[in-house]
C-alpha cells in the first residue's frame, strides 16, 4: 500500500490505518529498537512498549509528516530510534550511572560540531557506496550494520543460507572498503 | 573499518535511511505484533479488536455492578461474577481457536479456571511422573491412567539410541566438512564424516540413516556452487550410496539445498526428500548457464518446493516441483492424504499434491510457548507432540544460553535479579533451586488433532518433562517423554568484578531424566505407561 493511501487511512479511518502500519512495519521498529535495549537489560516487553509508543507518536503527529522529506518507514524509523534512546537514557538514570558505550546516547544528540561534520561526511561516503552494491549485498548490509541482526535471521528473512550471508557480508565489506578508497 | 560501519550508520538521516531501507522488509512474530496492536489501540483508544472484545464484558460487568450497587445482594453480585467470568472464558476459547460445542457453562467455567490456575496439569508429589489428561471438548477427566508399570521390557528401534549433531554449524567452516554421529548408551556407534558436504537433515530409517545436504565447491571467482546431496548409511556408519542432485551430467534435478530440506522413510521403504531450494539459471534458449565447465549458477530469483521420491537403493522414482512465495524452516513433514503436512519450528504447513502452500496452523496458548518435537499420523488423527515453556516475566534470556529452551529456562532463573548481580547468581546456583525451577516450567504436550490440523481435540500433558519421540508399534501409538529428575547449572564464562557489566558468561541447565513410554490406543485413550530403566542427561 503506497504512504499516500496509508496517511489517507489514518486520517479517515485510524483502526484500518493502524492495522496496516503495524502489520507491515512492526519487524523492522522492533529490529531497530533491540538494537538499542540489548537483551541482557531489557526484556521482549520493554521492546515492545517502545515499538508501540513508536506508532502512537506516528499517529499522533501524522499531521505533522512530511511525505516530501521521506517516507513513512524510514520517519518511523527516526522516532523508533528516539525512543529507544529515551527509553536507555531513562534506564541508567534511573540506575544512577552511565552508559558502557556513551556514544549510544550522544549520537540521538544533534551536535553540529567539527567532528560531526567530519563525521555526516564519512556516513555520506558509506551510505554512497552502499548504494552501489548490488540489492541482495545492500540489504545485507543493511541489517547487518544497521539493524544488528545477526547472520541467521538475516537467513531466514532473505531465503539465503547463513554461509551465503557471511560470504556475501566479507566480499560486501571488501568492496565497500575499496569504493571509498581504504 | 568493519566495526565502524555500526557506529557511522547509526546517525543517518531519514534521507539516508530512505536510500539504506530501500527493499528491506523485516518480518515480526505474530505473537509480539498481536500484543503491541492492543497496546496501540488501547493507548489511542482506537476502536480495535482488543477493545472490540472487552465490550460485552464491560457491558455485563457494569449491569451486573449496578444491580449489586442497588440491591446489595450477595447473590445478585455472584451471578455478575459467574457471568463476567462465564463471559471471560468463551472469549478466552475462541481466542485460542479452542471449540467449547457442547460444553455446559458449567463445564466451561470450570475448564477455564482449571487451565488459568494451571491445574488442569496435576502435580501429585512435587516429582514430574505423573500425566494427567484433560480433553478440551467434554471437560471430562480419563481415568485410570496413572497406573505406573515399572521395569518392563519394550522393542522400540531406536529406543535406545540418541542421535545427535557434532559441531553443526561450524564444522564445515572448520575442517570443510560436517560430522553425523550416534551414541549408545553414551559410547560412540560410529562417527561419519561427510567430505565437502554441509549435512542439513537426518532421519533414522529401518535400515540405517538418511542424511540429505549440501555438496559444496568453490567456483572460479570465489564464489560458492553447491548441489544437494543425499547419503544413505547402514546403522553401524558405513555409507551405502550417496547421490549428487546435479552432477549425473543430465542436470535434471538441478536444485541447491540451501533453504532447508527434510527426509522421511515411507512405509513401502522408499525415501521421501522434501525440501526448498533454487534452480538453476538458464539462458533465453533455456540452456543451463554455468560457471567455467562444469559449476551450475543458481536462479536466486524464486524459491521453489521440491519433492524426490527415491528407492531404497537410491534410484529417482519421481520428482515434483513448484514455486513458493516463502521461505520456510522445515524441520520434518508427513504424507497427508494426497498432499504434505511440513512441521517448522512452532507452525504447520500444509501442502497439495502439487506442493502449493494450502494454510499454515499456528499452536500457541498466553503465557506459554510451545517448541513443537514430533508429528506422526495414527488412526486417521494427527498426534503433535510439543516442550511447553511458561513464559517468565523476565522474558526470554538469550544472551546466556546456548539453546531456545535453555533461554527460557534462564529467563526464569534469571527472574528478578539484577544485570550486575547475574554472574555473582549464576557462580552460587544451588541444583534444588534449578530443578524446581525447571519442573514448574516445562510440560510435555501431547496434542491430538483431526485431518485438518484444526484447533486440538484433546491435549495430554505430562508435568516436568521434555517430549521426545513419536512412533506407532505394534498397532499402537508411543509417546516417548523424558520425565526429569533433578537438575542444575553449569555456569561456563569469565567472571571479572570490575567489568560487571560486561561479563560474557553462559550457563548451561543439565537436566537427568527417566525415559516413559505412554501407549495410546486408537481412540485417543491413553492405555499404558512405562517407565523404562533408560537414563538420559539433556542440555539446554
Amino acid at each position: 500500500m503506497s504512504d499516500d493511501k496509508i496517511i489517507d487511512l489514518l486520517k479517515n479511518d485510524p483502526k484500518k490505518g493502524m492495522e496496516q502500519i503495524i502489520n507491515e512495519y512492526t519487524g523492522l521498529l522492533y529490529s531497530v529498537c533491540r538494537k538499542y535495549l540489548s537483551p541482557g537489560t531489557f526484556c521482549d516487553a520493554d521492546i515492545e512498549d517502545c515499538v508501540s509508543d513508536t506508532f502512537c507518536e506516528a499517529y499522533e503527529g501524522i499531521n505533522s509528516f512530511d511525505r516530501t522529506r521521506c517516507s513513512i518507514k524510514s520517519w518511523l524509523c527516526v522516532i523508533a530510534k528516539r525512543r529507544a534512546t529515551d527509553t536507555l537514557r531513562a534506564y541508567y538514570k534511573r540506575i544512577n550511572t552511565s552508559p558502557i558505550d556513551d556514544t549510544v546516547i550522544l549520537q540521538s544528540d544533534a551536535f553540529d560540531t567539527e567532528e560531526d561534520l567530519i563525521e555526516r561526511s564519512e556516513r555520506q561516503r558509506l551510505v554512497c557506496a552502499i548504494k552501489q552494491l548490488d540489492k541482495t549485498d545492500r540489504q545485507i548490509i543493511v541489517r547487518k550494520f544497521f539493524l544488528c541482526q545477526p547472520s541467521k535471521q538475516i537467513a531466514a528473512e532473505m531465503a539465503l543460507t547463513v554461509r551465503n550471508v557471511d560470504t556475501r557480508t566479507s566480499r560486501a565489506i571488501k568492496k565497500l572498503q575499496k569504493i571509498m578508497g581504504e | 573499518m568493519k566495526k565502524d560501519f555500526y557506529k557511522i550508520l547509526d546517525n543517518c538521516s531519514e534521507q539516508e535511511l530512505e536510500i539504506l531501507l530501500q527493499g528491506v522488509k523485516v518480518s515480526s512474530g505474530s505473537s509480539a505484533e498481536k500484543r503491541i496492536k492492543n497496546k496501540v489501540f488501547s493507548k489511542l483508544g482506537i476502536s480495535g479488536k482488543a477493545k472490540k472484545n472487552t465490550l460485552p464484558r464491560r457491558i455485563i460487568a457494569v449491569s451486573a455492578a449496578t444491580v449489586a450497587v442497588l440491591s446489595l445482594s450477595v447473590g445478585i453480585y455472584a451471578a455478575y461474577t459467574e457471568a463476567a467470568e462465564y463471559t471471560e472464558a468463551v472469549e478466552y476459547f475462541e481466542e485460542n481457536g479452542f471449540s467449547v460445542a457442547g460444553m455446559t457453562r458449567s463445564e466451561i467455567k470450570t475448564l477455564y479456571r482449571e487451565i488459568k490456575s494451571r491445574l488442569v496439569i496435576t502435580k501429585e508429589d512435587g516429582k514430574t511422573d505423573h500425566i494427567y489428561a484433560k480433553d478440551v471438548v467434554t471437560g471430562t477427566e480419563l481415568d485410570g491412567y496413572d497406573r505406573v508399570v515399572e521395569n518392563t521390557e519394550k522393542d522400540v528401534i531406536n529406543c535406545f539410541i540418541k542421535v545427535d549433531w557434532r559441531d553443526f554449524y561450524s564444522s564445515f567452516e572448520r575442517v570443510g566438512s560436517s560430522h553425523f554421529y550416534v551414541t549408545h548408551n553414551g559410547s560412540m556407534v560410529f562417527d561419519y564424516e561427510a567430505r565437502g558436504v554441509y549435512l542439513f537433515n537426518y532421519c533414522a530409517v529401518s535400515d540405517g540413516y538418511i542424511l540429505v545436504g549440501d555438496h559444496i565447491d568453490l567456483t572460479p571467482d570465489n564464489d560458492i556452487s553447491c548441489c544437494g546431496c543425499i547419503i544413505k548409511l547402514d546403522l553401524q556408519g558405513k555409507q551405502l550410496w550417496q547421490m549428487y542432485l546435479d552432477k549425473n551430467g543430465d542436470h535434471q534435478l538441478p536444485y541447491e539445498f540451501t533453504i532447508n530440506v527434510a527426509v522421511k522413510e515411507n512405509s513401502d521403504k522408499t525415501v521421501a526428500v522434501l525440501g526448498q531450494g533454487f534452480k538453476a539459471l538458464t539462458d533465453s534458449d533455456g540452456n543451463i548457464v554455468y560457471y567455467g565447465d562444469r559449476l551450475i549458477k543458481y536462479d536466486f530469483g524464486t524459491i521453489w518446493f521440491f519433492l524426490y521420491e527415491i528407492s531404497a537403493d537410491g534410484n529417482i522414482i519421481n520428482t515434483k516441483e513448484h514455486p513458493s512465495n516463502d521461505s520456510y524452516e522445515i524441520k520434518s513433514f508427513l504424507k497427508m492424504g494426497d498432499g504434505y503436512l511440513l512441521k517448522l519450528n512452532e507452525t504447520f504447513v500444509s501442502l497439495t499434491s502439487e506442493l502449493e502452500v494450502v494454510n499454515a496452523v499456528n499452536y500457541s496458548e498466553a503465557g506459554y510457548q510451545y517448541v513443537i518435537n514430533d508429528i506422526c499420523e495414527y488412526d486417521g488423527k494427527i498426534y503433535i507432540s510439543a516442550d511447553r515453556l511458561a513464559l517468565s516475566p523476565n522474558g526470554v534470556d538469550y544472551t546466556h544460553s546456548a539453546t531456545k529452551i535453555g533461554a527460557y529456562l534462564l529467563g526464569h532463573l534469571f527472574k528478578g535479579i539484577e544485570k550486575d548481580q547475574l554472574p555473582l547468581y549464576a557462580l552460587n546456583l544451588k541444583d534444588e533451586d534449578v530443578t524446581d525451577t525447571v519442573l514448574n516450567s516445562v510440560s510435555a504436550v501431547l496434542f491430538v488433532c483431526d485431518g485438518d490440523m484444526s484447533a486440538p481435540a484433546a491435549f495430554y500433558t505430562v508435568t516436568g518433562a521434555f517430549t521426545k519421540n513419536l512412533s506407532v508399534n505394534d498397532g499402537k501409538l508411543v509417546w516417548e517423554t523424558n520425565n526429569i529428575e533433578s537438575c542444575s547449572g553449569k555456569h561456563e564464562g569469565y567472571f571479572r568484578d570490575s567489568e560487571k557489566a560486561r561479563n560474557s558468561f553462559r550457563i548451561s541447565v543439565i537436566c537427568e531424566c527417566t525415559e516413559y513410554n505412554y501407549t495410546f490406543k486408537g481412540d485417543d485413550s491413553p492405555v499404558e505407561k512405562l517407565k523404562t530403566d533408560t537414563q538420559n542427561k539433556l542440555k539446554f
